[in-house]
């Protein structure tokens, strides 16, 4: 997401001990036994959490409030879900509103503005870096419009958590930073985390083989052939893979594009110099090596004799311009967040300056790919003729339209034990299906043999069906409840802590999502596996959201 | 034999509040071109008896007894086609309200040109000529422009021109004319009269003409047929029937003329309601209006007999003159106690088509 | 008035109208709060050169009425510039997803004039029978079926479960075989709302006018019980019809958004749902105003019809 450089460029090193050891201050003690407040009994931790908060905020039960979600029936049932727990303390009296999407968003960015007495529910996706997940969401910088911290929640410590953490390049420290930024997080409440999504991919089993989920929805037809994630898919009986795309591509320009269909279809079409395999590895991709030559700077060596579909080679310069080429761009800050500058060695020697110690470096070139000159002197136009070093090339394609994409015989991957140095994958199609209910339809009618969006309640028939193959991973995107923390009685932590513990998160992965995803305690997806295993998760949920 | 014979027709509408008997066993015959008239009250069932006729009647109203026998065929046993064949080519019909009675999407020739086409094997071109020819006949001006005129750009007369012409397609042996004047001016009305008078003249085609106006049909019949209630009350040649009426509610209609010079007060109708035919009276159905009614008249239902002998209708020749009544039975304690009064040539405009024969009812003495 | 003089008529007055969509269409992103600019670029931050670019492009230094008439003189000439989101031309996106959906729409009304034209006459004439009884509950179904489900039930039944169509469009142009087969589904889906509407609305106006004396005329002339209903009922019973024709066209392309996201159908309903969850503000005013524009003409269009079958219309 683009914007939130400015104010971090100002943002100073705090001292971190300090920070650490402050943390354990927000902890609230709940109340022993029963208290009566305007006839609104409070039963358990939770309730009277609220009901101290009501009581601090002189507000008088039940509070009448709305909670807000984007057309949809699964979002409704979980809005359905939400307002009985809540009301089932007596303190709430809620009423659900759905909106269209682009409606919900502009309600989102004007809601602290407007004062609006809502809980909206939101989902988030993040990435491969910790702080995916929480600079836009939590950052005082990132206040709407240059933000999504939609409630204005304003908190010193989670800004300076926010800002030591994307510049700690020591990966254990970094652990940690964010790991007390979750608590500090999930204490303060000024969300509730409700469940990790998960990403599901099912496949016609006599036609593929070899398929695995990625991780993240951009990446899935990483899938199809990538040698530096050790991953080939094989074809039986055709040449042909057809798949789906859950909306329009809408352009094809790195620079440019904000959505997720043209990041996946693109996927197999352009290549930076680091891959980030299924794992969440750090792979070397068009840079065979690279060292940290000090804080700031990195010396990269490229491989050689990559070419480009438009048969250019990879230099150096293709390096440099293609991160300069970002400037004034609409994903400008993929970029600029950390480049400083760079110097060509030689043809195949890159040094990198980061502008400032940046934690995440690594994993950010994943997401920059390296575009031939044609593109950079303005030749070529992207936007309609990806060109890059991938495996595939686009041929015929016309913008909104089906996609189709054709093995690149000049690629430069030279075959391992695993993995051919030719794809099996002669042509990839990409149907457009934004339908979940059609794009199993399409699976089961043969019409495409892989889909990454079925919908949840057929999962567990098409894994029961030999026929097909079905792989599912948890994802990088979390659904939250926002509460108007600038309104009585969200205003007071109590209140929201005691609504975070009362949130049916089993339910709502159960009964509403048939079991895919996972109930979310903390911002981090567990898909970064440091930052959020499993037991970090449990002590979280036992500290602060189950009631003891 | 007539050309057209009806015999004990019944029509019933089958109504949310009951069985209409809206016709009620009526018999009547009409003869090769001559013209009859059928007069009486809106409601009277003329109209419903008329389109009966050629069986045009829609649902709810059905015919549930009785013969039409038009040239001895029964029309009630045609098929459809034999029915279609008949409709338009030998028996025709002039609806009332021409401007409805015309199709308001087509042009007036080419609703005339169908019906000549319908039943005849002619070129569009012949059924077009033929169609302009009818125009003018009708004294459409202009005919062969006029020809590819929308309804809506005629005027009310000349709708019912149109109308008149389109029953004339196909010369037709007999002509049902329902209310042929009923919302015209007056000297529309006129002329559209005058038409009809030449049309009867000069033609030999049979007229049925289904009116409440009393001085249209002095002016065009032969013979009248009263009807009230669904049943025929009174039969008569033109004349017998303006000299002479012998059913109350004749005279009743008659008194209800307006005439022009008449200054005195008069009722203008004849006083009271047409009967619900859910549920007619019992006896003589015209008795809750009639200043003679007797106890006799709630009781029983008078028969059609001949005014002269009170001997059985169905014997009787067509210019016979028969009532029902049962004054002509014998059956009145007090006799009918009416007279009527022909006034004085000169009294009158010129122009009055019912000069001479204007009775005058003195029931309103009687009282 | 003169068949061809009321046309002229018709066409000088849909000028105006037309005049006013454009109008409504280009104070559409000026409506938007804060710059236009910040529309045009989808609210997102730009390079000042790309800016100035942009500016230029839209006229944005000139007064506000000077602004539009550059503009409208572009759209005469279905100039819509670039779209800042996909950086590519706006009419040569939204062209070439018009056919599909105008396809779709013409197919699906031309399904529910088919189906209701003589469904309606058949209901009418045999009214309270049992073809009667039969084709007023299957135009409730029709019309109570959400489209949705129609749409999905269809797919799964003969796409999926029969394999007799094709789930997803084939990869065949929209003017070919495979396509139309493919087209079936979709418009029977599209359509059936319609259909009952129209079947419904034909039997309640052919109804009233069997009653008409005119009919009664038609008959008494000895006409064959085909033409008057035909001919001379049909004609009078289509007026209403035809009126409502032109705003189902309306209806026909909301329903298409519907539809085109079951079928996967490339057409304007999925553009525009993309182009506004990207706030692509220009594509979004084309596709509106080619829209806008075509309800207008089929609204035109009708207006000649109505005019064509009743010529009392043309006073």
């Amino acid at each position: 997401m683009p914007g939130n450089s400015a104010g971090s460029r100002e943002r100073r090193p705090i001292r971190r001990r300090s920070l650490l050891t402050s943390v354990g201050l927000v902890g609230i003690s709940g109340f022993a036994g029963c208290i009566r407040s305007n006839s609104v009994e409070a039963d358990g931790p939770a309730e009277e959490l609220i009901q101290q908060g009501f009581a601090a905020t002189d507000t008088a039960p039940p509070f009448e409030t709305t909670i807000v979600v984007t057309e949809g029936t699964e979002r409704s049932r979980v809005a359905t879900l939400l307002k009985s727990a809540l009301e089932d303390t007596g303190f709430f009296e809620i009423s659900i509103a759905e909106y269209k999407w682009t409606t919900h968003l502009d309600l989102l960015t004007t809601a602290a503005d407007e004062n609006k007495n809502a809980l909206f529910m939101v989902s988030w996706t993040g990435g491969w870096d910790p702080d995916d997940y929480v600079n836009m969401l939590f950052h005082s910088d990132s206040h709407p419009p240059n933000g999504l911290n939609i409630n204005q929640y304003a908190d010193e410590t989670v800004d300076e958590y926010i800002e030591t953490g994307l510049e700690e390049t020591v990966f254990d420290d970094r652990v940690e930073i964010y790991r007390q930024l979750q608590e500090r997080l999930v204490a303060d409440a000024p969300v509730s985390f409700v469940r990790f999504g998960e990403v599901t991919h099912v496949w016609d089993a006599d036609a593929v083989s070899g398929w695995q989920a990625y991780p993240l929805e951009t990446g899935t037809y990483n899938a199809v052939y990538a040698p530096w994630a050790d991953t080939v898919t094989k074809l039986e009986g055709s040449t042909e893979l057809v798949a789906d795309l859950g909306s329009d591509i809408s352009t094809t320009d790195p620079v440019s594009m904000n959505d997720t269909a043209s990041s996946q279809a693109t996927q197999l079409v352009y290549e930076g110099l680091t891959g980030i395999d299924f794992d969440g590895t750090v792979q070397p991709v068009l840079a065979d090596e690279w060292k940290r030559l000090d804080t700031t700077r990195y010396r990269f060596s490229l491989r050689e004799g990559v070419q480009f579909h438009n048969g250019e080679e990879l230099t150096a310069a293709h390096v440099k311009c293609s991160f300069e080429r970002y400037e004034g761009e609409p994903r400008e800050a993929d970029v600029f967040d950390w480049y400083g500058d760079s110097e060509i060695v030689d043809d195949y020697t890159i040094d990198i300056d980061c502008r400032r110690e940046y934690g995440p470096f690594e994993r950010r070139l994943f997401d920059v790919p390296i575009v031939p000159m044609a593109a950079i002197d303005g030749d070529l136009d992207l936007e309609s003729t990806p060109i890059g070093t991938g495996p595939y090339r686009f041929v015929d394609y016309q913008a909104g339209d089906d996609c189709r994409l054709e093995r690149f015989d000049e690629y430069w991957f030279e075959g391992s034990e695993t993995v051919p140095a030719t794809a099996p994958v002669e042509t990839v199609r990409l149907e457009v299906i934004p339908e979940p209910a059609s794009r199993q339809g399409a699976l089961e009618a043969g019409n495409i043999d892989v889909s990454y969006g079925v919908p949840s309640a057929s999962l567990a028939d098409l894994a029961a069906d030999d026929a097909y193959g079905v792989d599912r991973h948890v994802g990088g995107g979390f659904d939250m409840l926002i509460y108007p923390l600038y309104r009585e009685p969200f205003s007071s932590t109590a209140v929201r802590r005691g609504c975070n513990m009362l949130l049916p998160r089993e339910r709502i992965v159960e009964e509403v999502y048939n079991g895919v995803g996972h109930p979310a305690y903390t911002p981090i997806s567990p898909l970064l596996e440091a930052y959020a295993d499993e037991e970090f998760q449990e002590r979280i949920a036992d500290e602060y959201v189950r009631s003891p | 034999m007539a050309l057209l014979e009806v015999d004990d027709l019944v029509v019933q509408f089958y109504t949310d509040d009951g069985v209409v008997r809206a016709v009620d066993g009526i018999s009547y015959e009409i003869r090769a071109g001559e013209t009859v008239g059928l007069v009486g009250e809106s409601g009277a069932g003329k109209s419903v008896a008329s389109l009966a006729l050629l069986r045009l009647l829609r649902s709810p109203g059905e015919i549930v007894r009785g013969e039409i026998r038009f040239d001895g065929r029964d029309l009630r046993e045609c098929s459809a086609a034999e029915l279609r064949e008949l409709r338009g080519n030998d028996i025709a019909m002039v609806f009332q309200d021409a401007d409805a009675a015309l199709n308001p999407v087509y042009t007036v020739g080419e609703q005339i040109a169908e019906a000549i086409r319908a039943h005849e094997p002619v070129t569009d071109r012949e059924a077009r000529e033929r169609a302009i020819d009818l125009l003018e006949r009708v004294g459409i001006a202009d005919a062969t422009a006029r020809y590819s005129d929308y309804p809506h750009e005629f005027s009310g007369g000349m709708q019912q021109r149109a109308v008149i012409a389109m029953a004339l397609s196909c010369d037709p042996a007999l002509l049902i004319c329902d209310e042929p004047t009923t919302g015209l001016d007056v000297t529309v009305q006129a002329g559209i009269l005058e038409l009809l008078a030449d049309l009867a003249r000069e033609s030999e085609t049979a007229i049925q003409l289904v009116t409440h106006d009393l001085g249209v049909v002095a002016e065009l019949c032969d013979r009248v047929l009263v009807q009230y209630a669904g049943e025929i009350v009174e039969r008569a040649p033109v004349e017998d029937l303006f000299y002479d009426p012998k059913h109350p509610y004749t005279a009743g209609l008659l008194a209800s003329i307006p005439r022009l010079g008449d200054d005195r007060p008069r009722l203008a109708t004849v006083p009271g309601t047409m009967p619900s035919l859910v549920d007619p009276p019992t006896g003589c159905r015209f008795h809750p209006r009639c200043p003679f009614a007797e106890d006799a008249c709630a009781r029983r239902n008078p028969s059609l007999v001949e005014a002269e002998s009170g001997s059985p209708a169905v014997d009787a020749g067509p210019d016979t003159h028969l009532a029902a009544c049962l004054e002509y039975t014998g059956d009145l304690v007090g006799g009918l106690d009416y007279e009527v009064r022909v006034r004085d040539e000169s009294e009158d405009v010129a122009d009055d088509p019912c000069r001479e024969r204007k009775p005058e009812s003195r029931r309103g003495d009687t009282r | 008035m003169s068949l061809g003089r009321y046309v002229l008529t018709r066409i000088a007055v849909a000028v105006p109208v037309l005049l006013g969509v454009t109008v409504l269409t280009f104070s559409f992103i000026h409506a938007l709060p804060g710059d236009p600019i910040d529309a045009l670029v989808g609210f997102r931050s730009v390079s000042p050169a790309t800016e100035a670019s942009i500016r230029a492009e839209y006229h944005l230094d000139r007064p506000i009425w000077e602004q539009y008439l550059l503009w409208l003189r572009d759209v005469l000439v279905l100039e819509f510039g670039e779209s800042p989101i996909t950086g590519r031309n706006v009419m040569a996106t939204v062209g070439r997803r018009l056919p599909a959906t105008l396809a779709l729409g013409g197919a699906a009304w031309l399904l529910a004039l088919a189906i209701g034209v003589p469904t309606g006459i058949v209901a009418a004439v045999r009214h309270g029978g049992p073809a009667d009884e039969l084709s007023r509950i299957a135009a409730l179904a029709g019309i109570a079926t959400p489209n949705f489900w129609l749409g999905l039930v269809l797919l799964l039944l003969f796409g999926v479960r029969l394999g007799w169509v094709r789930v997803i469009p084939p990869d065949a142009p929209l003017a070919s075989l495979a396509m139309a087969k493919f087209m079936l589904l979709p418009t029977i889906t599209l359509g059936t709302a319609s259909a009952a509407f129209v079947t419904r609305l034909l039997r309640s106006s052919m109804l009233a006018e069997l009653d008409a004396t005119y009919v009664r005329t038609a008959r008494a002339k000895g006409l064959r019980e085909r033409t008057v209903i035909l001919k001379h009922v049909l004609r009078n019973a289509f007026l209403p019809v035809v009126t409502i024709t032109g705003l189902q066209l309306a209806f026909l392309i909301d329903g298409a958004v519907v539809v085109e996201r079951i079928f996967s159908w490339p057409g304007m309903g999925r553009l525009l749902v993309r182009s506004i969850l990207q706030r692509d503000y220009p594509v979004i005013q084309a596709g509106v105003l080619l829209i806008g524009v075509s309800i207008v003409l089929a609204n035109l269009l009708v207006d000649i019809v109505y005019a064509v079958l009743d010529p009392r219309i043309r006073y």
